[in-house]
């Protein structure tokens, strides 16, 4: 019998260590499995709840309300991706390719709608053209089809136009050359050689844009047009029905994944135009008499896209500053959001880098499946893990429902690959030779983290800790969805003041975001690798 | 210390064939054992296996009397008293010299004087506040040495140790290092690729090929009366007999 067990264990831990590229300690395993389980736990739980819920439900949404949510949000879907092509196209080219006026600034200039939050400049328009806007006029009604997909596209452009631009810049030169030499005109230089090329980046920009109309909440739900996403937030708190709202997310999961499989496809043969050997800067074409109305297309989109929402914040900020309305109630949600924020990074960052350091140093098989489910709450919409949160909490973890734990919970689940992106990036620059050393001087794996690899990796730590507090600062289904009774953070303020009107006292919550969302593009910007001896070791 | 290898065999992938092969040797107490082989023979992955870095298949590692590997069990590196200098150095790239050196030490209080009779050691007095960065490859070098001999271990293990050195700096690192591991009477183990390095350094080669051991003995014995054509060719001076002709021909 003795015997019979010590083999099986001995089996056992054969199967463990084979499982690993380099087994871990078993404590150390452990938390990783217990950082992932809670990662993949409550999307799990959506779709087994979606799975189990009664054949009526179904039935009843698949013949009442689905197929009309598909048609809004696959119609949306659609138009948005295909202005978003064509202006971030167009723009992409114009930037990289042209004569236009100051094409370096309209380079970042148009990057900078990414900064501002959909539902920010969402409650801009709002408190433009809105039912209580001060430019309300009977002929732009923003509470359309029209006006929805104008604003998502308005924020979703740079994707491709990022894309794109970073394409251009790699496509060879020689190709065009080809093309003039074969007696082709620019036109059709453009459409028959440039355009070709340019179709993977186009694609996966599209789909970035798209799986954003997918996930968003704050722009749709403020213009009360029912996508999945704002579907399933009344259905939960509209009408208290958790099934119908389990099923909708599982049909949104399902919409998620088939994106995600397209992503993935696509960018499977995108390595194709990358070029080789020295690219010569090339000549740019001269727009001539369209460069005017060139210069005023990249203009008016940055108007409409940054300048007019931001300048209309400060002008209900300075009319705030005159009416002198107290501040105080700001404090109180400003603390409420860096609170939940900043307890939610940190959390992040140690999870992260401990799922960080299996999947990249003990790798293997196991070490791979722990990553992958940190990434689950990643890729689907906040709604969706608001819900599996609010579910699990609720059957599971009474004692924490209804606390700002939930929150911070979700944040982590839905943030912490960031994290977990910006570690493992600074992670591999570090010889694991400086670990095995520490190792072989007497530290355990805990001592090693310590003095080695945090110290090493803090840039990177860093930065991941500004782009997570900044996510969690800015997000919103989540917050509207799991925060405790009369918890108010920003971004909830800026909702429920669009809806009341009161855009006096929302101003200075966006304006705040808006600023601490600048951060991160000077991180990405003025990142250096660290140590200057990295070469050594 | 004494260190005893017994069937040893490691296998990475698991359906593919063994990295190290059913290998056995022993170190003696204040030996320089030097592990020889072309790339890919199973060297460095018999190195990590002592240190710990790796786990076995099968077989068993004494430290002296104490079982520290087995099929079933695994003494963390941290806990098996030994040093390692890398290929690379691995000189922690955030720290001085004083820090690195003395990054294993515990006790604060001896910190200073046991870098100090270290850096002497080595030869590199006064360096204490430069980085790794600051220093040159030889340097490095002796830092490496120091920090892996500060903790006083009984097993010094060394993988390709000069291969990042020129020439010239080769031929005077061997003859020091060589110095400084008779001084502190630890045993060593030397991985290369170097059949120079083993000449002059080894008290003991153990030459690998494929994961198993070609041959093993003092140096002198391998030279002059190698076992097999690959132990021959590999230590350079080889008159292999052709077997028809009798004629000496250079493989």
């Amino acid at each position: 019998m003795a015997t019979k067990t010590k083999r099986a264990l001995s089996a056992l831990l054969t199967y463990w260590n084979n499982r690993w590229h380099k087994p871990p300690s078993f404590s150390f395993a452990l938390l990783g499995f217990i950082i992932s389980l809670m990662m993949a736990l409550p999307l799990s739980y959506v779709i087994l709840r979606a799975l189990g819920s009664d054949k009526a439900v179904w039935h009843r949404l698949f013949s009442t309300r689905i197929p009309q949510l598909l048609w809004n949000t696959l119609s949306l879907t659609l138009v948005v991706s295909l202005l978003t092509l064509f202006i971030g196209v167009t723009l992409a080219f114009l930037v990289e390719r042209t004569n236009l006026m100051g094409s370096k600034i309209w380079r970042w200039l148009l990057v900078l709608p990414l900064v501002i939050p959909p539902y920010i400049g969402t409650f801009s328009y709002i408190t433009l053209f809105g039912n209580t806007g001060i430019l309300k006029n009977q002929y732009i009604n923003i509470y359309s089809f029209p006006g929805v997909a104008f604003i998502m596209t308005l924020y979703t452009f740079p994707y491709v136009f990022l894309l794109v631009s970073a394409a251009l810049q790699r496509i060879n030169p020689h190709y065009e050359e080809a093309a003039r030499l074969a007696g082709l005109k620019p036109p059709q230089i453009f459409l028959r050689v440039i355009l070709p090329l340019l179709r993977p980046s186009m694609g996966a920009g599209s789909i970035l844009a798209a799986l954003y109309v997918f996930s968003d909440f704050g722009a749709v739900g403020m213009l009360r047009y029912f996508t999945f996403t704002s579907a399933i937030y009344t259905q939960l708190i509209g009408r208290y029905d958790r099934s119908g709202a389990a099923v909708l997310s599982l049909v949104l999961i399902f919409l998620t994944f088939v994106l995600l499989f397209w992503e993935w496809y696509t960018k499977r043969n995108k390595a194709y135009y990358q070029s080789k050997g020295i690219l010569k800067k090339q000549e740019p074409i001269n727009l001539h008499y369209w460069r005017i109305p060139a210069l005023i297309l990249a203009g008016s989109v940055f108007l409409l896209a940054v300048a007019l929402p931001v300048g209309t914040l400060v002008y209900w900020l300075i009319l705030g500053l005159f009416k002198q309305i107290t501040f105080s109630e700001f404090w109180k949600y400003t603390f409420n959001s860096f609170l939940v924020s900043s307890l939610a990074a940190t959390a992040s960052l140690i999870f992260a880098s401990i799922i960080g350091i299996l999947h990249k140093r003990n790798g293997g098989f196991f070490g791979e499946l722990m990553a992958r489910c940190c990434f689950a709450g990643y890729a689907l919409p906040g709604v969706i893990i608001a819900i599996g949160i609010l579910f699990f909490a609720n059957s599971y973890l009474p004692w924490i429902y209804g606390t700002f734990l939930m929150l911070v919970i979700a944040y982590i689940i839905r943030f912490m690959p960031q994290g977990l992106q910006s570690f493992e990036a600074s992670l591999v620059f570090i010889s694991p030779n400086l670990e095995d050393a520490a190792r072989s001087l007497g530290e355990g794996p805990w001592g090693v983290l310590r003095r080695v690899i945090f110290p090493l990796t803090l840039p990177g730590l860093k930065a991941g800790w500004t782009l997570m507090f900044i996510s969690s600062l800015k997000e919103l289904p989540v917050t509207l969805l799991l925060r405790p009774a009369g918890f108010d953070t920003l971004s909830v303020r800026i909702w429920l003041e669009a809806s009341e009107g009161f855009y006096i006292a929302a101003a200075p919550a966006a304006l705040l975001l808006i600023l601490v969302s600048i951060i991160p593009i000077r991180l990405i910007a003025g990142r250096d690798g660290g140590y200057k001896n990295e070469g050594v070791s | 210390m004494k260190v005893y290898l017994n069937n040893v065999t490691k296998t990475y992938n698991h359906r593919g064939s063994p990295a190290v092969n059913n290998i056995s040797f022993t170190v003696e107490e204040g030996e320089i054992l030097s592990l020889l082989g072309p790339s890919g023979c199973g060297k460095t992955t018999t190195l990590r296996l002592l240190a710990g870095f790796e786990v076995l298949d099968s077989g068993l590692i004494y430290f002296d009397q104490e079982l520290i590997a087995s099929q079933n069990f695994n003494l963390p590196p941290e806990e098996r008293n030994i040093g390692m200098v890398f290929q690379d150095y691995a000189l922690f790239p955030h720290l001085n010299v004083f820090e690195n050196i003395t990054f294993g030490l515990r006790d604060k209080k001896i910190k200073h004087q046991e870098c100090e009779k270290l850096l002497r050691l080595v030869n590199l007095t006064g360096f204490e506040k430069r980085y790794p960065h600051e220093l040159s490859g030889g340097q490095q070098q002796r830092i490496a040495l120091a920090r892996a001999l500060s903790t006083k271990p009984g097993l010094i293990l060394m993988d390709e140790p000069f291969s990042n050195l020129d020439t010239f700096l080769k031929k005077q690192m061997r003859e020091e290092i060589k110095r400084i591991v008779k001084n502190s009477g630890v045993s060593a183990v030397i991985v290369t690729h170097d059949p120079e390095d083993a000449l002059v350094m080894a008290d003991k080669i153990i030459i690998m090929k494929n994961g198993i051991i070609e041959q093993q003995g003092p140096p002198q014995e391998l030279y002059e009366r190698p076992a097999t054509e690959f132990v021959a060719g590999f230590l350079g001076k080889a008159n292999i007999l052709d077997p028809l002709t009798g004629i000496a021909y250079m493989p």
